[in-house]
């Protein structure tokens, strides 16, 4: 009995030592910055630990990461000295209704609150935090960071029975209009939000390349996961090189009862997967391409690079623009952008036949021109301008 | 004899039933944000109602479905997997429809604009034990519906919807329309149509609960998979199961965030709810 009584007992610590308790404390902030792959710093909003590092500074983009074990009764503190309200939505772990972040459902964090969020992390896998108050506005203002939670086991590997890797990296998608983010007072009807700068973990273009964490090590016969989130506004395609083998194993937390061979792979904003790299070659300078699609007939507007066992930016495969232009992006797919309604957009053939003209708008669609040079006119308050603009 | 059709023919025809269904093809105008948004729309009614019909079908009955077309133009509208039909104006015609492939049935304006300002449903079927329900979703620029309905050619490369909705309304409405707010209990087998009526891919993403990809008029290899978030193409209907494990009151919206305002204001658009009780 006595034995019996002991195996009891220590099959209840056992257990209680796995479940844990984790516990956060975070500020709400609205005085974060954000350095562009341009050098420009522009304002953003987000979250930051609330210690003596979180404090000191301005929050960037993104947010910490918030990890957690399968089963962990999850406690985040989160304390608002902001002007305004916020929350944040724990998007894909299906918590209560008091804890979904939702201010109409559940509450908002007002100037001066505390609150504590609760809830237990369901299953190993990918997932996001985000405010949820005016969120067209206030996700875009930065106030988003990846949730990842391991399997009780072990943390090399995917989900509990799934495959095991040597490194993990995290990607997580957004964009964010610079001029929306200068001056949040200044932006538009939300439903014309435009991004100037679409990122991965915050990062784009060289700024990928700039450090070590998002260069990915893609060693020979060895697996690599990746986390692939999207929280922004635009589908983010991935492209894998032709020498990588990427299986795709889980998507919203959830394990896949047919992994599958993945060439390319669209996230749609919201989603998350869980991508295994492998290769039976040793790898150096190649690069995952990753598109980014609006949602209207899915017209390119940017593209980023992720190096695999590089430090090389592929200047040769992409002409970076850093010059301040009227429109953006050029080169482009599909539809060139300018900061403000513009009386009338032109688009010249070289030879200056009219091809097409927009009137009372922000942009104009190439979608329907051959790949080639055009020359785009309009008027920039003071002059007539002419500038190139290539269509790919 | 007697007794053979009493036991055998009798039983089978009450399964099979023959079910016959008016909807009428009509103009009117619905309001967003104080702006008029002229649209056609099906309704069960001779005249136009803002509510949209959405027609439900036993997965056993055979559903006469009869189109009027009070419109001042002729339309031609594609019933998916059947056939195309084209009913002149002041006119109606007739379709007869299975449900026993538990299969919906998706039906547009073969024009790409005339779906655009409305002509798009879906007929729905339903099991027992298994609440259904359609969400409709659409976008609109306002002004563009205004030169469809002039009968103008309209340039959509420069679409810039400003009105996001479900079955025809936003978000405020959504809150207590009986086909839109989702209302069930925990353990319920739930099953959600989603049709995109729209021009735009609107990314679904359920608050509180996973559900599963049942199936997709489209070649859609979510089928099986338990998401939180997913795609829908324009022209997909897509039909996912919810069962609820916990209770409460939670949103489901697009996360395309561009499309939960309403003329460029949050909140608005396309915003469901899902109220589960315990």
């Amino acid at each position: 009995m006595k034995r019996f009584l002991f195996s009891i007992a220590f099959l209840m610590i056992l257990l209680s030592a796995q479940a844990q308790k984790v516990t956060y404390q975070m500020l709400m902030r609205m005085d974060g910055s954000h350095k562009l792959y341009t050098g420009e710093i522009t304002n953003t909003w987000g979250f930051s630990f609330l210690n003596s590092e979180g404090s000191k500074g301005r929050p960037g983009i993104p947010a910490p990461t918030l990890t957690a074990t399968e089963g962990d009764t999850v406690v985040v503190t989160v304390y608002n000295p902001s002007d305004e309200g916020h929350t944040i939505h724990w998007h894909g772990l299906d918590v209560d209704q008091a804890n979904d972040g939702v201010p109409h459902t559940s509450q908002f964090v007002l100037h001066g609150d505390t609150f504590v969020y609760t809830f237990v992390a369901p299953h190993a896998g990918n997932y996001i935090y985000h405010c949820h108050v005016t969120t067209t506005l206030h996700l875009m203002m930065g106030m988003y960071g990846s949730f990842i939670v391991y399997p009780k086991s072990n943390k090399k590997m995917l989900f509990e029975g799934g495959p095991s890797f040597e490194n993990e990296y995290t990607f997580l998608g957004s964009e964010l209009n610079k001029n929306w983010t200068d001056d949040y007072m200044s932006g538009g009807a939300l439903n014309e939000f435009y991004p100037t700068h679409f990122m991965l973990s915050g990062k784009e273009k060289t700024q990928l390349f700039e450090d070590s964490t998002s260069i990915i090590n893609l060693q020979k016969g060895k697996n690599t996961l990746l986390r692939l989130l999207n929280i922004g506004f635009s589908i983010d395609k991935y492209t894998f090189p032709e020498d990588v083998i990427a299986v795709v194993y889980s998507s919203d937390g959830r394990a896949l009862k047919s992994p599958f061979l993945a060439k390319t792979l669209e996230l749609y904003p919201g989603e998350r997967y869980g991508v295994i790299l492998n290769s039976n070659k040793n790898i150096t300078n190649q690069y995952i391409t990753v598109d980014y699609l609006n949602m209207y007939e899915k017209q390119q507007e940017s593209r980023n690079y992720i190096g695999i066992n590089t430090t090389n930016f592929p200047t040769s495969l992409f002409e970076v623009n850093t010059s301040t232009e009227n429109f953006f992006p050029n080169p482009t797919s599909g539809i060139i952008y300018f900061e403000n309604i513009q009386q009338s957009i032109k688009l010249f053939d070289l030879a200056g036949k009219l091809l097409l003209e927009a009137k009372q708008s922000n942009f104009v669609s190439l979608k329907n021109l051959p790949n080639g040079v055009y020359l785009v006119e309009f008027e920039d308050g003071k002059e007539i301008l002419r500038k190139k603009v290539v269509k790919f | 004899m007697k007794w053979f059709l009493a036991f055998f023919i009798f039983p089978l025809l009450g399964f099979s039933t023959q079910v016959s269904q008016t909807i009428y093809l009509n103009q009117g105008t619905l309001v967003f944000d104080n702006q008029p948004c002229p649209v056609y729309q099906f309704n069960f009614s001779t005249t136009f109602d803002t509510a949209e019909a959405i027609i439900k079908i036993n997965t056993r009955d055979t559903l006469n479905l009869i189109v009027k077309n009070n419109l001042a133009e002729a339309h031609t509208i594609a019933f998916e997997n059947y056939r195309e039909i084209t009913i002149a104006p002041s006119s109606e015609e007739i379709i007869t429809l299975f449900a026993n492939q538990k299969k919906s049935i998706a039906f547009y304006d073969i024009e790409k604009k005339f779906r655009y300002v409305g002509i798009s449903s879906a007929i729905i079927f339903e099991t027992p034990n298994c609440a259904a329900f359609l969400w409709n979703l659409r976008e609109f620029d306002n002004l563009l519906n205004q030169e469809v309905l002039k009968g103008n050619n309209v340039d959509f490369s420069n679409y810039v919807p400003n009105v996001f909705t479900i079955n025809s309304i936003t978000h405020e409405a959504l809150m207590s329309n009986s086909m839109a707010e989702v209302k069930g209990q925990v353990g319920d087998s739930i099953r959600i149509h989603i049709l995109n009526s729209g021009l735009m891919i609107h990314a679904m993403h359920f608050h509180g609960y996973h559900v599963i990809i049942e199936s997709s008029n489209k070649q859609n290899e979510m089928i099986g998979w338990d998401k939180d978030s997913f795609p829908v193409d324009p022209k997909e209907l897509v039909t996912v199961v919810l069962i609820p494990h916990q209770p409460g009151m939670y949103p489901v919206h697009d996360h395309n965030l561009k499309a939960v305002t309403i003329g460029g204001n949050y909140p608005g658009g396309m915003i469901a709810m899902l109220k589960i009780a315990p």
